[in-house]
C-alpha cells in the first residue's frame, strides 16, 4: 500500500507544481508512512545564511527553534553522519553510538515527540551534502519502506533542486565552459601567462585573454585563481 | 567512435568484441571470467566505444525486451511494482562497462559521457523510445537532475553490496539535446557498418535528428 503510494508520488512529480505544493506532497507521503515531519538542508555550508541552508522544514516549530538556537546542526550526530556516509540511517542507530552531547539531543527531541527518525544524504548540484531527516513518534518503517522512502527522497530532492535552480538569479549559477575555455583555464592553473598559452594553442594572445575573461564571468569569479577553484569544484576541469 | 555491432556485422569486430568480453569479465580485483553470459546471443546489440587504434574504451550491451532479457529471466523481482517492461521500441541496457584502468580521469569521464550520449543517439536513430536499466541509486540522482524521464519499476534492492533500482528511461530528442549539452558531447558518436541488404536495423542519418527537430 505505502509502496504504491511512493510510486504514485513519483509519477505526480511530472505535473506542474510549485515549491510549497511539492513540499506538501512529500510531507503527505512520509505521513502515510508514519513519519510526522522532516527537515531538509545542507549542514556543511558555513557562511551561508540559514534560510539558504534549510530547503524545507516541517519539524515542530518549537523544536526547530531550539535546535537552531543551540546550533545543533554542527554537532547533531545524525547531521554529522550524513556528511560522512552516503547510506541512509535510522536515528536511534546513530544516537546509540554517539557521545553524551548526542544522547542529550535525542532526549530533548523525545521531549518534543520525536522518538526516532530516518535520515539520508544526497549531493546537491554544486557538490554539497543535502540531508533529509524525518522524525516520528512511532517508527514503523520496514526495510522495503525505507528503500522506497530513500528513492522518493532522491526524486523529491531533484525536483526541488531543479525548481530552486530556476529561481536562483542566473549570475549566481556557474555556467558550462566551452572546451576552449576549459583548455585555457587548465593552462592558467598550471601557471602559464596569456602569451604562453597563445603559443601553446597557436591562437592570438587577445583571444586567450577573452577566453579566460569568459570563464570568470561564467563562474562568477573575480580572480583567475577563483575561476580555477570553481571550475575544479564543479568538475569542469581536471588537473 | 561508437560502433554498433550486431550478429550481422560481428565478423568485422572480432578483436574488439574479444576486448569487450574481457572488460565485461573483469572483476573488481582483476579476476577475469569469459565475460559472456546466456544473453550474448544473435539478438544482442553492442555499442563499442573504440579509440582510433581500435582499442575498446567501453561498451553497452542492449537486448530486445520482447525476447528473453535480464529483467524477464534473472531479476524480475527488481520490477516488482510496475512489472517487467516489454515492447518493440524498448531495449534493455543489460550490461555496461568502461575501462577505468588508465590514470587520465578526464579521458575516462569523457568516455563515460560519450557512451551515455551515444546510447541516446543510437536509440533515436534506430527508432527506440525507451530503455530499461538497473541503475545504482547513487547515480539516479545525477540523471534526474539533468531532467531525464526516469521511472522506477520496482523497489530498490541490494546486488553484490550496492543498491540498484530498475528504471525505464524515456528517450526523446529533448533528452538527447540536454544530454549532449550537459555532458559536452556535441558531435554524432554512432557509426554503423550495416549489412548490404535486408538489414533489420536501419539508422536514420545523424543530421536527420536535427533536420526533423528543426521541422518540429
Amino acid at each position: 500500500m505505502t509502496i504504491n503510494t511512493t510510486f504514485d508520488f513519483i509519477d505526480r512529480l511530472d505535473l506542474p507544481t510549485d515549491g510549497p505544493s511539492l513540499i506538501g506532497s512529500f510531507q503527505e507521503l512520509i505521513g502515510e508512512m508514519g513519519m510526522g515531519s522532516f527537515l531538509m538542508g545542507t549542514p556543511e555550508r558555513l557562511g551561508v545564511p540559514v534560510e539558504e541552508r534549510v530547503w524545507a522544514n516541517t519539524w515542530p516549530e518549537q523544536w526547530m527553534q531550539h535546535w537552531a538556537s543551540r546550533k545543533y546542526m554542527a554537532v547533531d550526530p545524525v547531521a554529522k553522519r550524513l556528511m560522512t556516509d552516503s547510506a541512509p540511517v535510522r536515528w536511534t542507530d546513530v544516537y546509540r553510538n554517539s557521545n553524551k552531547a548526542g544522547l542529550r539531543i535525542l532526549k530533548e527531541a523525545n521531549e518534543h515527540g520525536m522518538q526516532d527518525g530516518f535520515a539520508l544524504p544526497i549531493y546537491s548540484r554544486d557538490g554539497f551534502v543535502v540531508g533529509i531527516s524525518m522524525a516520528t513518534a512511532h517508527y514503523e518503517l520496514g526495510e522495503k519502506e525505507e528503500k522506497c522512502l530513500h528513492m522518493a527522497s532522491i526524486y523529491f530532492h531533484t525536483r526541488l533542486e531543479r525548481m530552486r535552480a530556476k529561481n536562483i538569479p542566473p549570475s549566481r549559477t556557474p555556467k558550462v565552459l566551452t572546451q576552449r575555455e576549459q583548455e585555457c583555464l587548465c593552462w592558467v592553473a598550471s601557471g602559464k601567462t596569456d602569451w604562453e598559452i597563445s603559443q601553446i594553442l597557436n591562437i592570438a594572445e587577445q583571444t586567450v585573454h577573452e577566453y579566460v575573461q569568459n570563464t570568470l564571468i561564467k563562474l562568477n569569479a573575480t580572480t583567475r585563481a577563483q575561476a580555477v577553484a570553481v571550475a575544479i569544484y564543479t568538475k569542469q576541469i581536471m588537473l | 567512435m561508437l560502433e554498433i555491432v550486431t550478429s550481422r556485422n560481428a565478423m568485422l569486430y572480432q578483436d574488439a568484441l574479444e576486448d569487450m568480453f574481457r572488460l565485461f569479465g573483469r572483476g573488481p580485483d582483476g579476476w577475469t571470467t569469459s565475460g559472456k553470459d546466456r544473453f550474448d546471443t544473435d539478438d544482442a546489440l553492442y555499442l563499442l566505444l573504440t579509440r582510433d587504434d581500435g582499442a575498446v574504451l567501453g561498451a553497452h550491451r542492449l537486448l530486445p525486451t520482447v525476447g528473453p532479457h535480464q529483467f524477464s529471466e534473472v531479476t524480475p523481482e527488481l520490477c516488482d511494482v510496475r512489472g517487467v517492461t516489454r515492447g518493440n521500441t524498448i531495449l534493455e541496457l543489460s550490461r555496461s562497462v568502461l575501462d577505468e584502468t588508465g590514470t587520465d580521469r578526464h579521458a575516462i569521464e569523457t568516455a563515460r559521457n560519450r557512451l551515455m550520449v551515444g546510447l541516446f543517439e543510437f536509440c533515436l536513430r534506430a527508432g527506440y523510445d525507451a530503455f530499461t536499466w538497473a541503475i545504482p541509486t547513487d547515480a539516479l540522482y545525477h540523471f534526474l537532475l539533468l531532467g531525464l524521464g526516469i521511472k522506477p519499476l520496482g523497489v530498490p534492492a541490494e546486488i553484490e553490496g550496492s543498491r540498484f533500482v530498475a528504471v525505464r528511461v524515456r528517450v526523446d530528442r529533448e533528452a538527447f539535446e540536454v544530454l549532449r549539452m550537459m555532458l559536452n558531447v556535441p558531435e554524432p558518436q554512432v557509426h554503423y557498418v550495416g549489412a548490404p541488404a535486408g538489414d533489420r536495423l536501419v539508422l536514420v542519418p545523424p543530421d536527420g535528428l536535427h533536420a526533423s527537430r528543426a521541422a518540429a
